[in-house]
């Protein structure tokens, strides 16, 4: 992954690893933990809350539409 | 009414990644839930304006994320957190042990600004590609490429994830994380 004249211009002048390429190494380590953590959240079971939520919208917007009619 | 009733198996399928990019992006599963749960009530009121066969994660991402840097900025207003103690806490750990656990991480994620920490989850986690995060930000996809970039290489500093020999405490990182303690009461 190439650094862009975007973030060149972007004004991070630290040392190690914004200078040149990140090491391969690195990267990997970050998208592993970031990958774990979501994934992590995202296997999670539904929260009840939430299937509630949709269950009284569409009631909701059924009860609005009988009154129409 | 058919037609809204498989929307809303759609929204509930949704559901899990929504979450997990809510929870990695506020750092907080409180403040994320009630992000999730402001989603599906806005796509539900919305759904008039999803084209069916169109990408409804992006959709619903896009929402999200609108409504997150809309609760971002009044926050913002709100919470001056100028504590530091976070970024203390995390430096001193990361001395100590030297390498990079997931409670760093955490933290370490919350220090970058958030459009670059949204970048980098949407393309390194939530599996769109560069073009797809750029229409769920509205920028361009080079904004994108050069904000995860960014993102890859403080995150590096922040956690010293390279050998860590060359350098020690590094003022860059040290100037980064004192400008961007505004949200870090997320953690």
């Amino acid at each position: 992954m190439e650094m862009t004249s975007d973030e060149q211009a972007g004004g991070d002048k630290g040392r190690g690893a914004v200078r040149g390429k990140l090491s391969t190494d690195a990267q990997d380590k970050i998208g592993e933990k970031l990958r774990g953590m979501y994934e992590t959240v995202a296997t999670e079971p539904i929260p009840e809350k939430f299937l509630d939520l949709l269950k009284s919208l569409e009631e909701a917007e059924q009860g609005q539409k009988r009154d129409d009619e | 009414m058919q037609v809204k009733a498989s929307f809303k198996e759609s929204l509930v399928g949704a559901i899990p990644n929504l979450r997990a990019f809510a929870v990695t992006l506020t750092g907080n599963v409180d403040r994320a839930d009630d992000l999730v749960q402001e989603t599906l009530v806005k796509a539900w009121s919305k759904s008039d304006s999803y084209e069916e066969g169109t990408h409804l994660h992006a959709w619903l991402f896009t929402i999200l994320r609108n409504t997150f840097y809309s609760e971002f900025r009044k926050r913002k207003r709100e919470v001056e957190d100028t504590d530091g103690s976070i970024v203390a806490k995390l430096s001193s750990h990361a001395e100590q042990t030297g390498k990079m656990d997931l409670v760093d991480f955490k933290a370490a994620l919350t220090q970058l600004p958030p459009d670059q920490r949204e970048a980098l989850i949407l393309v390194g986690a939530s599996g769109f590609t560069c073009e797809e995060a750029s229409v769920i930000c509205g920028c361009a996809v080079g904004t994108i490429k050069s904000r995860v970039n960014r993102a890859r290489a403080k995150l590096t500093q922040i956690l010293d994830v390279e050998s860590g020999d060359d350098f020690g405490p590094d003022p860059t990182a040290q100037a980064i994380l004192s400008t961007n303690l505004s949200d870090a009461k997320a953690v």
